[in-house]
């Protein structure tokens, strides 16, 4: 018999197998799904970032850990919305229009999954309006932009303006990322927040919930 | 001049034409003058000839380029292979008919002719930069974390089939210009690298030396310094050393240990390209500092953005010379 513990290890050392195992045991044994998140899973993940920070994990790491995490949320999804409990967050994540490159945008959709958000992708090239149509009505939601380029990360700024245009900016945090992104950048453009890297998107996806 | 100083040069080429990368990508009419023009303002160390270098072998084994607008450089966007295995059994493509290989040795050898004391290069991939186009990262960094041996012998597989383009370089009368930029910190950890990475990269290298008659430059993307060992051990002469690696102790352990070995030492190329001149001193004194007057030592940039006026080149150029 595993113990919900054991989600946690599973988690933290990127074995998929195990933390289906372990999850569907505790489900079995009427464990609160969100104790199981709270208590386990998300401090799995915390830890993950926490060593990808200090050099511990590398992206590897990062991947099948995120990839663990889901494979138990998919058993426990169905069980919290049945009682009612929410995801961590709504993130619309995309790279901008007229830009193909998905290297870094694809490892922050995983790593955000794998913090418990529901992430909705809306892939490589996505128009302004594309962008602005995911979140209309979906209040609170976050706005994940990836640019590789310096010609295409401009259009970062372009999506801004078509959320104010839409009314939608005061309801949706915008985050940025990518190569050629800094802080300087996000400020100067009006972003909710920037992050170097797919760990601390996550961690800042969080407090950009918090915030709202 | 307190230092040499060399731009890389692949989608800014396309500037001097004023046409778009995937136009001059796919021309080689505008490939040569793109090419050429950017020689005549910059004149750089080296002509690599390409637009889009990480998607030379790739598509020649098979996977789909596309551009979505104008100005976009041209990436691969469906990975062609769904397994290792599937990687271990690819063929080598052939030079001579498989995707713009051919175009691009003809560019190349035309501008040898052109600039006849020019050092022209054809870009050659490491293994784990074709397998990332091939694969796609997020399936590559699976692979890297739960396959590791299959993926190293899928890498070795990749290393020797670049045998066949090493040769058609050769054989044509140019040099190679081999970049693995992908395979370094964060991607990969250290340790992932020395196990997964480094027999492949030896290999090809070794390969490449072979064909061309003397070593070749290992110009590699990430954070290099923590395995500056393994890239070291490879018996390359010549390094990048990029703005994402702690540049001063890579100057420092290179020039200890490998003194023989040249260096350029890369400004960020987001730096390059941006319209505030007092930020592209302060980066250029940055590396002047970390150099300190070492005569294995250039100054250089990452690929330059498209958009990078040829007016800063000058201008670094002049701050050089003061």
């Amino acid at each position: 018999m595993s113990e919900p513990r054991e989600l946690y290890d599973a988690i933290l050392g990127g074995n998929a197998k195990k933390a289906e195992a372990v999850t569907r045991e505790a489900l079995a044994t009427d464990a609160d799904p969100g104790e199981l998140i709270s208590r386990y899973m998300i401090p799995a993940m915390d830890e993950v970032g926490k060593r990808f920070e200090c050099n511990e994990y590398f992206v590897p790491e990062l991947l099948i850990a995120a990839r663990a995490m889901k494979t138990a949320l998919e058993l426990i999804t169905p069980q919290l919305a049945a009682k009612g409990v929410k995801r961590a967050g709504r993130v619309v994540i995309g790279t901008v229009q007229g830009d193909l490159h998905d290297i870094g945008k694809n490892l922050v959709a995983s790593m955000l999954e794998g913090g418990g958000f529901e992430v909705i992708d809306l892939g490589v090239d996505v128009p302004p309006e594309k962008f602005v149509a995911a979140v209309q009505g979906q209040q609170g939601s976050i706005l994940a932009l990836s640019a590789l380029l310096t010609t295409t990360m401009t259009m970062m700024k372009t999506v801004i303006e078509a959320l104010v245009k839409a009314g939608v900016r005061d309801t949706t945090k915008v985050m940025i990322g990518g190569a050629p992104i800094t802080q300087q950048f996000a400020d100067e453009i009006g972003a909710d927040g920037y992050s170097d890297n797919a760990s601390t998107a996550v961690a800042l996806a969080r407090k950009l919930v918090s915030s709202t | 001049m307190k230092i040499p100083f060399t731009p890389v040069i692949y989608e800014h080429a396309a500037q001097f034409v004023g046409r778009t990368p995937w136009e001059v990508s796919r021309d080689p009419e505008l490939m040569f003058e793109g090419h050429r023009r950017a020689y005549l303002e910059y004149h750089q160390q080296v002509i690599a000839v390409a637009i889009d270098i990480y998607n030379l072998e790739a598509e020649a084994y098979g996977a789909k380029v596309a551009a979505s607008t104008p100005d976009a450089i041209p990436a691969i966007h469906q990975p062609l292979l769904s397994s290792l295995e599937e990687g271990i059994a690819l063929k080598p493509f052939d030079p001579q008919r498989d995707g713009r290989i051919a175009m691009m040795l003809a560019v190349a050898q035309r501008l040898k002719r052109e600039f006849p004391e020019a050092d022209v290069r054809l870009p050659v991939g490491g293994p784990f930069s074709i397998a990332f186009n091939l694969r796609g990262i997020n399936d590559l960094c699976l692979d890297a974390a739960l396959r590791p041996e299959v993926l190293a012998k899928m890498l070795m597989r990749l290393a020797e089939n670049q045998a066949v383009l090493c040769r058609a370089v050769a054989q044509a009368g140019l040099d190679v210009a081999f970049f693995e930029s992908a395979a370094a910190p964060p991607i990969l950890s250290p340790k992932q690298f020395h196990e997964i990475e480094m027999p492949a990269l030896r290999r090809v290298l070794e390969i490449a030396s072979e064909c061309v008659g003397h070593p070749v430059p290992c110009i590699s993307g990430g954070n290099t310094y923590p395995v500056l060992d393994d890239i070291l051990s490879t018996g390359t002469n010549y390094l990048a050393c990029n703005v994402e690696t702690n540049q001063a102790a890579f100057v420092e352990r290179v020039c200890r240990t490998h003194p023989h070995v040249k260096i350029r030492v890369n400004l960020d190329p987001g730096v390059v390209a941006c319209h505030d001149p007092q930020r592209i001193y302060r980066a250029i004194d940055h590396v002047l500092e970390i150099t300190a007057g070492r005569t294995n030592c250039v100054m250089g940039t990452g690929a330059m953005p498209l958009e990078t006026p040829p007016s800063n080149m000058r201008l670094i150029r002049e701050y050089l010379a003061d």
